[in-house]
C-alpha cells in the first residue's frame, strides 16, 4: 500500500511537471532593465510602464500566434553595479530572449561584457555614449536612439549650418562626460568651417561663473555651447543676462528639463537644446504611444523617453516572432542584425555596429517657457524645419 | 577690469556671510561646524516651502511675501541651529574637537539627503525668485544687478552688526570671554551654556541669510549647493583666522579676489579655479596656520 503511495506521488509530480513545462514553452520573455529607483526613478518607471504596454499591446494583437510574451522588470538604480547584478539575473534566466537595458551610460557600459558572455541580445533604450555600441566586445547590443556621436554631428549642422554662427566659445564642466561633448563639438563645428574663439572648463557645484563669463564677453562670441547638464546650464544662462553677454547658448539632453526653464527663470528664453527626446505627442506614431499608454492607467507619465521603451520592446518582439517556431538568444540577435523594423517612432534598421539608422535628433529652443521643437535631423547631416 | 572686481566684491559678500558662522562655532566652541553649509542650503530650501503660504495671503512673488518666506526660513534655520547645540554638540563639549567635526559631517548629510529624497523632485535644481527679477543696468560701463548690490549690502550689514554685537553689547562680551579662556569664565560663573546657544542661534541666522542670498543672486538651488557653499566659507576663515569675525571678512576678500583674478584673467583658467585657491590655502597652512587675523597661540 505504501509503495503504490509513492508511485502514485511519483506519477503526479511527472504530469504537473510535464504540463508546466507545456505551458512554458509558449512563454518567451523581454528583461527590462531601467532605473526605477534612484535619482532617474521617474524617467525609469515611465519607460517601464511603457515596455509594459507594448507587451499588453502585441499580446491583445495575436502576433506571437499561440506564444505569450513576458516582460522582466529588473532595476538597475542609474549604478553600474546594480546594472550588472540585474543583466546576470536576465542571462541567467533561459526564457530571457532579448532585454532593453539602461538610461544612464555608465551602467550600459558596465553591462556589455554581461551581455556579450550570456549571448543576450540588449537593445539600449536611452543612453547616448557611443562607445556602448562602437567598441562592445561581440555582437549583442544595439542602440534605438541617436548616440551622443551623431547628436553632436547635428548640433554642430545647427551652429554652423542653419544659424550660420561664426564664433563660438565652448564651455564644459570638466566630466569625461562633459569633454567629450566639447572635444567632439569643436571637431565638428571647425570642420564646418566655424570658429572655436575660445574654450575653459568650470567645475560642477560651483555656482558663480560671473568672472568667466565675463572674460568670455570681450571675445564677443555669438553663441556659446556648453558640455555639461542642467543644474550649470541654468546658473550659466542666467548670469549671462547679468553680466550682458549676448550671446546664444546650444548644449544637449543634459538640459533639455523642465528644471532648466525653471531654474534659470526668465533668462532661459531662447536657450537651444539638440536632443533625442522626441515630441512625442507630435510624432506620426505618437498618439498610437500615448493611447496605449492611457490604456494602461499608470498613475505615472511615460515622460519624455517612454516612446523609446515602447519602440524598443516592439522591436524585440518582432525578432522573436520571425525567429519562430524555435526562437533562440542568437536567432533574435541574427535577426535584429538583418531585418527591418517598424515601430512608433518609424522605421528602422541596425547598423554593422549595432546603431540604428532612424535619426531621431531634434533641436528645440525655450519660448514662452516651453521647450518648443524647431528642427528634425533628415536623416543625412542636415537639419530640416519640424514637421509634425 | 572694473566689472571683474565688482564679480569679486559680490562673490567675497556670500563667502564672508557663510564664513561669519565658522568663526562663530569656532570662536565659542572650538567646534569646525561642516554641517553649516548645507545648513545655508536648508535654509533656502524652508524659504521656497514657506513662499506659496506668504504669496497666497500676499500676492504671488510680491516683494512682502518673499520678505516673510525669508524671514520664516531664517527663524527657523536659527532654531534649528540651537536645537542642534542643545541636543547634539552640547554632549560632545570637552571631547575630541575631531568627535565634533565627524558629529557635524553626519548633521551635513543626513540634512543633504533629507532634501534629496524628501523634498518634492529633490535632485533637481529648483528655480528660487528674485524679488528683483534679475533687473540690471549698466553703471559707468560695469554691469550690476538689484540682487547683486542687495547682496554686497548685506554682507555690509552683516559685517556692521557683528561688530556691534561683538564690541558693544554684553552677549559679544561673553562670546570674547568665552573665546579666550572657555576654563575661566566658567569658573568666574559666566552663563557658558547661553552664550554657546546664542552663538549657534547667530551662525544658524547667518546660513540663512547666506543660502537666501545664494538661491535669490543665482536663482537656483539644489540640494548639495551646501558642500561647495560650505567648503569655500570655511576656506575664508581659515584664511583670515578660524576665530575671527574679520577674519572672516578679509579671508572671503581674498580667496574671491584670486579666484575671479584666475577666472578673468587667464584663458582656460576657471578649470583651475579651485586649484589655485586651496593651493594659497596650503601655503597659508603652513606659514601662517592660525589665519591672517588670528589671536590663537601655536603652542610647540
Amino acid at each position: 500500500m505504501k509503495s503504490l503511495h509513492i508511485v502514485l506521488l511519483v506519477l503526479v509530480a511527472c504530469i504537473c511537471s510535464c504540463s508546466r513545462r507545456t505551458a512554458d514553452s509558449d512563454v518567451y520573455r523581454i528583461a527590462a532593465i531601467l532605473p526605477i529607483s534612484g535619482p532617474n526613478a521617474a524617467q525609469g518607471i515611465g519607460m517601464m510602464n511603457s515596455c509594459k504596454s507594448a507587451v499588453r499591446d502585441i499580446n491583445e494583437s495575436g502576433n506571437l500566434g499561440n506564444a505569450k510574451l513576458e516582460l522582466v522588470e529588473l532595476d538597475d538604480e542609474s549604478k553600474p553595479d546594480a546594472a550588472v547584478r540585474a543583466a546576470e539575473r536576465a542571462g541567467q534566466d533561459p526564457k530571457v530572449l532579448a532585454a532593453t537595458a539602461h538610461w544612464n551610460s555608465g551602467p550600459a557600459l558596465a553591462t556589455d561584457p554581461i551581455f556579450h558572455r550570456w549571448g543576450l541580445a540588449n537593445l539600449v533604450p536611452a543612453a547616448i555614449d557611443s562607445k556602448i555600441t562602437l567598441e562592445q566586445p561581440g555582437d549583442e547590443i544595439f542602440r534605438i536612439d541617436p548616440s551622443d556621436l551623431i547628436i553632436l554631428r547635428y548640433a554642430a549642422a545647427f551652429a554652423g549650418s542653419v544659424r550660420g554662427w561664426k564664433r563660438v566659445f565652448v564651455i564644459d564642466d570638466n566630466t569625461l562626460y562633459g569633454k567629450d561633448l566639447a572635444s567632439t563639438f569643436v571637431a565638428d563645428y571647425s570642420g564646418l568651417g566655424g570658429k572655436v574663439v575660445g574654450q575653459d572648463s568650470i567645475q560642477v557645484g560651483d555656482r558663480d561663473f560671473s568672472a568667466l563669463l565675463t572674460r568670455i564677453k570681450s571675445v564677443k562670441p555669438e553663441c556659446i555651447f556648453f558640455g555639461g547638464v542642467v543644474a550649470e546650464a541654468a546658473l550659466i544662462k542666467r548670469q549671462m543676462r547679468t553680466v550682458g553677454l549676448q550671446a546664444d547658448l546650444l548644449s544637449l539632453t543634459g538640459i533639455f528639463t523642465k528644471s532648466f526653464i525653471e531654474a534659470a527663470g526668465p533668462a532661459a528664453e531662447g536657450a537651444y537644446s539638440a536632443t533625442v527626446v522626441p515630441p512625442t505627442a507630435r510624432l506620426p506614431g505618437g498618439q498610437q504611444f500615448l493611447r496605449s499608454y492611457a490604456r494602461g492607467r499608470f498613475n505615472h507619465p511615460s515622460e519624455a523617453w517612454g516612446i523609446y521603451g515602447y519602440a524598443s520592446v516592439q522591436v524585440l518582439a518582432e525578432a522573436i516572432r520571425r525567429a519562430l517556431p524555435h526562437p533562440t538568444r542568437r536567432a533574435v540577435i541574427n535577426e535584429l542584425k538583418k531585418g527591418e523594423f517598424e515601430t512608433v517612432l518609424g522605421k528602422m534598421r541596425f547598423d554593422d555596429h549595432g546603431q540604428t539608422t532612424l535619426v531621431t535628433v531634434f533641436v528645440y529652443q525655450v519660448r514662452n517657457g516651453e521647450w518648443v521643437p524647431l528642427f528634425q535631423a533628415d536623416g543625412k547631416g542636415s537639419l530640416m524645419a519640424f514637421k509634425e | 577690469m572694473v566689472q571683474q572686481a565688482f564679480n569679486a566684491v559680490v562673490l567675497s559678500s556670500i563667502y564672508a556671510i557663510v564664513a561669519l558662522g565658522f568663526t562663530l562655532y569656532f570662536g565659542t566652541m572650538n567646534l569646525v561646524n561642516f554641517a553649516h553649509g548645507d545648513c545655508c542650503t536648508l535654509a533656502a530650501f524652508l524659504a521656497l516651502l514657506a513662499l506659496p503660504a506668504c504669496s497666497a495671503v500676499f500676492g504671488r512673488e510680491s516683494w512682502v511675501a518673499l520678505g516673510i518666506a525669508g524671514l520664516v526660513a531664517v527663524l527657523a534655520t536659527i532654531f534649528l541651529a540651537a536645537l542642534s547645540e542643545r541636543w547634539l554638540f552640547r554632549r560632545l563639549r570637552g571631547r575630541a574637537p575631531l568627535e565634533g567635526l565627524i558629529v557635524s559631517l553626519g548633521l551635513a548629510m543626513l540634512i543633504r539627503e533629507a532634501i534629496l529624497h524628501f523634498y518634492p523632485n529633490g535632485g533637481n535644481p529648483q528655480g528660487f525668485p528674485d524679488p528683483f527679477h534679475n533687473r540690471s543696468a549698466e553703471v559707468l560701463g560695469v554691469s550690476v544687478s538689484v540682487i547683486q548690490v542687495m547682496t554686497v549690502a548685506s554682507a555690509l550689514f552683516a559685517a556692521l552688526a557683528f561688530y556691534w554685537v561683538v564690541q558693544r553689547t554684553r552677549f559679544g562680551r561673553l562670546m570674547r570671554a568665552l573665546s579666550q579662556d572657555p576654563e575661566a569664565a566658567q569658573m568666574v560663573g559666566l552663563p557658558v551654556d547661553l552664550t554657546i546657544l546664542g552663538s549657534f542661534a547667530l551662525g544658524g541666522a547667518c546660513a540663512g541669510v547666506g543660502g537666501i542670498l545664494s538661491g535669490a543672486l543665482y536663482g537656483s538651488i539644489r540640494f548639495d549647493m551646501g558642500i561647495s557653499l560650505g567648503l569655500k566659507g570655511f576656506v575664508c576663515a581659515v584664511i583670515g583666522g578660524l576665530d575671527n569675525p574679520a577674519g572672516a571678512f578679509l579671508g572671503a576678500i581674498i580667496l574671491a579676489g584670486l579666484e575671479t583674478a584666475i577666472v578673468g584673467a587667464a584663458p582656460g583658467g576657471s578649470a583651475y579655479r579651485d586649484v589655485a585657491a586651496y593651493t594659497v590655502l596650503l601655503f597659508l597652512m603652513i606659514f601662517r596656520p592660525t589665519g591672517l587675523l588670528s589671536a590663537i597661540k601655536v603652542h610647540a
